[in-house]
């Protein structure tokens, strides 16, 4: 890869492309893949190296520069040492603190940038600073008299030094980017969307924003998780311990990094409405947001629908992470019911294993205590083209979920859907407007967490072959009509060319 | 026994104590010695056979049939200790009297009934700080996102029973967060349950056969748990139902006569819908020491499945309003209504 100075688009990762795979990795690598006139920089941002292996996917020739960042490691290292801590910003800062705690009330744009310009520079205030400062052990004592008294003063400590180490980390990353950028485009709010924020402050360049999810309630799924998860024996002492305060402090946190980023943002995109609606609450502003939905190069998909068997395969199958989220549980069991109307069934789950193991053996042992082996089977990752011809029906069980790509694959492939109803998955199916409905819907939404329900909706398409064609059907005219690639890549080529004019 | 079926019980007491004082007065008479001896024999008899009649229907509450095996024993109890044997029962009767009383109120249907069911109290208190689960209910009906988190949150502090019909609920809810929470708790309460059948599978293989009978036990209440909080549902319920049967039939091989094992046998078998042998499985319990009063609704619901309603307007009826349970309640007016 050939170094350059320029790069129209520094794109900012947070934990995806091009070390994992999954959605958002894959919508990255589709863009990048589908402008080659633009010149993209990577920087990834992850948690520690070691959480990471190889990259995932060959980057394309114009990727000129990718950097990695790792949060956690090296956390800091340097020897303590007294000093006082730059008194103005110590004050100035306290201002920014009261409006993420109100904010209702404007804030001066001007003392935000200065502020955020000066993160981590020995003109505004240093990470030495921060760690050693008596003017900053004296304001987390203010703050936590102020605010928190009735809890942990150690907990409090450790959650304000944990919260802030990373943004002097990503201060120096922004002050120490060696490529020249035309814009920048994160891909969530985060960390990935701080580092856009201060870049965008210290260059003056255009920020953009597309959010898959929803980052600050992401989080709070993970923090609840978390929560839940540390305490599974004992969940009534943990709440009697205050545990939810820790977590709410989080929250906060990263509620407020979302409003910086949404005030810094334009366009702030969402890839459907109702997340769209969902970024205004949060504190986006209504003019800036468009929706841009996820678009597929159907024509990569053709080949597939011809190689489809002229009997419906009695194969159901689950393309995704194995992890919670994807609530495979809920496919197993719902596939206990399956095989006893259809007992030539299959259910095959297809994805990574990797990255929680754990919940892998828990999903083993239900197929095991369910008495479904050989009915359900892992398949671990699998070429999407040799797979999809190969099912009769694909299921998506997941609690939660944006724009699933896995959706309109195959739709693309002439494969009708079941899926429960999180995130866009319904408008996907069912259709958007008036005119997107007529259409007809490409498969069947079940609620969330409902074996019975999704065992019904298997069953319903599997016996009854006009509805399975008239859903396949469905599912290839909405695509063809609001779903291509070009029509998602148009619309990003508008947005970088406004962009790179400014 | 029923030779005496039209005399009041006083009567017929009087009627013992009469005989057998007639059979003392003909044995201290030496006038007409041998025929006194037969007649006072034939009185003493006589008095017996009603105490052994009368006492085990003085002594086991009217609800409760009584056993043949209870009045051979007073029989002979009043037969082999000629005068002292009744009267000695008939001394303790103001005792035995009292403590019946006491254990009838104590057995109050209307007090218990929730407990025997193991239906979501109105309060369930926990760690001393008492959380009302339909305060709760109410809370999880507020039109404000973070209120009904906060009723997500608070079933921590409930039982399994009455939080999980709120998480159940709040799984269809229309913020993910309180979606993701309720299943991230319902999930959990799951694994635990799944984890302790796991482990106690693979204690089995390594358990010698006494230990084994625990080990039945508790993998078969751990599969009825499952079921019975609603964590499992459809085909994959009755799987469980049909492994905690399994279990609990292996549990019962060691230990055929454990009375709490028959009642756990019995209730797996109302819900598989084999009411009949559910039944049997019941009265084997009953007869074996779990009071009638537990058993109420549990024949109640087998009677109206096999569509026996008089019997479910008997057994209903007998329960006092309102009940702890106010479903309960519900259906218990419904059936002691007058049509």
């Amino acid at each position: 890869m050939q170094q350059q100075r320029y790069a129209d688009i520094t794109l900012l990762l947070e934990g995806t492309y091009p070390f994992i795979r999954g959605g958002v990795s894959g919508w990255v690598h589709q863009i990048i893949e589908g402008l080659p006139q633009f010149t993209f920089s990577l920087i990834f941002l992850g948690s520690r190296k070691s959480d990471y292996g190889e990259m995932q996917y060959a980057l394309p020739d114009n990727v000129i520069h990718l950097e990695c960042h790792y949060l956690w490691d090296h956390f800091f290292s340097a020897k303590p040492r007294a000093c006082e801590g730059n008194p103005e910003y110590i004050r100035e800062s306290g201002k920014l603190h009261d409006w993420f705690r109100n904010p209702c009330s404007g804030f001066d744009e001007a003392a935000l940038e200065k502020l955020l310009v000066s993160l981590g520079q020995p003109s505004g205030f240093t990470a030495e600073e921060f760690f050693f400062g008596d003017g900053t052990w004296r304001q987390i004592c203010e703050y936590y008299n102020k605010y928190d008294a009735e809890n942990s003063f150690i907990h409090y400590l450790w959650a304000i030094k944990a919260t802030h180490a990373p943004l002097f980390k990503l201060a120096t990353v922004a002050h120490q980017l060696p490529v020249a950028t035309g814009a920048f485009h994160t891909v969530s709010t985060g960390f990935a969307g701080f580092l856009g924020v201060l870049l965008h402050y210290r260059t003056g360049r255009p920020l953009i924003l597309t959010e898959h999810g929803i980052y600050t309630k992401e989080r709070k799924v993970d923090l609840q998780s978390l929560f839940i998860k540390e305490h599974r024996d004992s969940l009534g002492d943990a709440l009697d311990m205050g545990m939810q305060y820790q977590e709410l402090l989080w929250i906060r946190y990263f509620e407020s990094l979302g409003r910086l980023i949404y005030k810094a943002s334009d366009p702030v995109i969402s890839l459907y409405e109702n997340n769209r609606r969902r970024q205004i609450d949060d504190g986006a502003d209504s003019e800036r947001t468009q929706v841009i939905p996820n678009g597929m190069e159907i024509e990569r998909f053709l080949a597939l629908r011809t190689q489809r068997p002229e009997a419906i395969p009695l194969v159901i199958g689950l393309l995704g992470r194995i992890v919670p989220i994807k609530d495979i549980k809920t496919f197993i069991r719902a596939m206990r019911t399956v095989v006893i109307q259809l007992p030539e069934a299959e259910g095959w789950l297809i994805g990574p294993e990797e990255e929680d193991r754990e919940y892998v053996e828990e999903c083993r042992s239900l197929i095991r205590e369910l008495g479904l082996e050989g009915k359900v089977r892992f398949l671990g990752f699998q070429k999407i083209s040799d797979i999809l011809p190969r099912l009769g029906l694909l299921v998506l069980t997941s609690i939660s979920e944006a724009f699933p790509l896995v959706l309109l694959e195959a739709f693309a492939s002439g494969l009708p859907v079941v899926t429960t109803d999180v995130g866009a998955c319904r408008e996907i199916l069912e259709g958007n407007s008036a005119e997107d409905r007529a259409l007809g819907s490409a498969g069947i939404v079940t609620p969330i967490a409902d074996p019975e329900a999704t065992a019904a909706g298997i069953v319903a398409l599997l016996t009854d072959e006009d509805l399975w064609h008239e859903a396949q059907k469905a599912g290839a005219r909405r695509i063809e009509k609001y779903y291509t690639q070009s029509r998602m890549l148009d619309s990003y080529t508008r947005i970088y060319d406004e962009a790179l004019a400014q | 026994m029923k030779i005496f079926p039209v005399l009041h019980r006083g009567s017929l007491l009087a009627l013992a104590l009469g005989l057998e004082t007639a059979a003392l007065w003909l044995i201290l008479d030496h006038s007409l010695y041998e025929r006194n001896l037969m007649t006072a024999g034939f009185c003493h008899f006589t008095a017996s056979a009603i105490a052994g009649y009368i006492f085990p229907r003085i002594i086991v509450p009217d609800r409760y049939e009584s056993q043949p095996a209870t009045g051979d024993f007073f029989f002979a109890l009043v037969f082999y200790l000629p005068v002292l044997g009744l009267m000695g029962l008939v001394l303790g009767i103001p005792l035995i009297a009292g403590w019946s009383s006491k254990r009838s109120q104590n057995s109050d249907s209307s007090v218990r009934v929730n407990k025997i069911r193991d239906l979501p109290s109105e309060v369930a208190a926990t760690h001393g700080h008492p959380v009302n689960s339909h305060g709760l209910h109410d809370l999880y009906q507020s039109r404000d996102p973070s209120k009904r988190l906060q009723a997500v949150y608070a079933t921590l502090k409930l039982e399994d029973r009455d939080a999980i019909p709120l998480l159940r609920m709040a799984l269809g809810d229309a913020t993910d967060d309180i979606r993701l929470l309720a299943y991230a708790l319902l999930d959990r309460k799951e694994y635990r349950l799944s984890k302790r059948i796991e482990q106690a599978k693979q204690n089995l293989e390594k358990q010698e056969d006494s230990g084994k009978k625990q080990l039945y036990r508790q993998i078969a209440n751990d599969y009825w748990e499952l079921a019975h909080l609603g964590l499992v549902q459809g085909e994959a319920k009755n799987y469980v139902l049909g492994m905690a049967y399994k279990y609990i039939e292996l549990g019962l091989v060691y230990s055929p006569e454990d009375s709490g094992l028959l009642f756990q046998y019995a209730q797996i078998l109302l819900r598989l819908g084999r009411y009949q042998e559910a039944l049997q499985e019941f009265k084997k319990a009953e007869m074996l020491g779990i009071e009638f009063i537990c058993l109420q609704t549990y024949y109640a619901e087998i009677a109206f499945y096999t569509r026996r309603y008089y019997e479910v307007k008997q057994l209903m009826t007998a329960i006092e309003l309102p009940a702890v349970y106010p479903l309960l309640t519900t259906a218990a007016r419904f059936w002691q209504k007058k049509f």
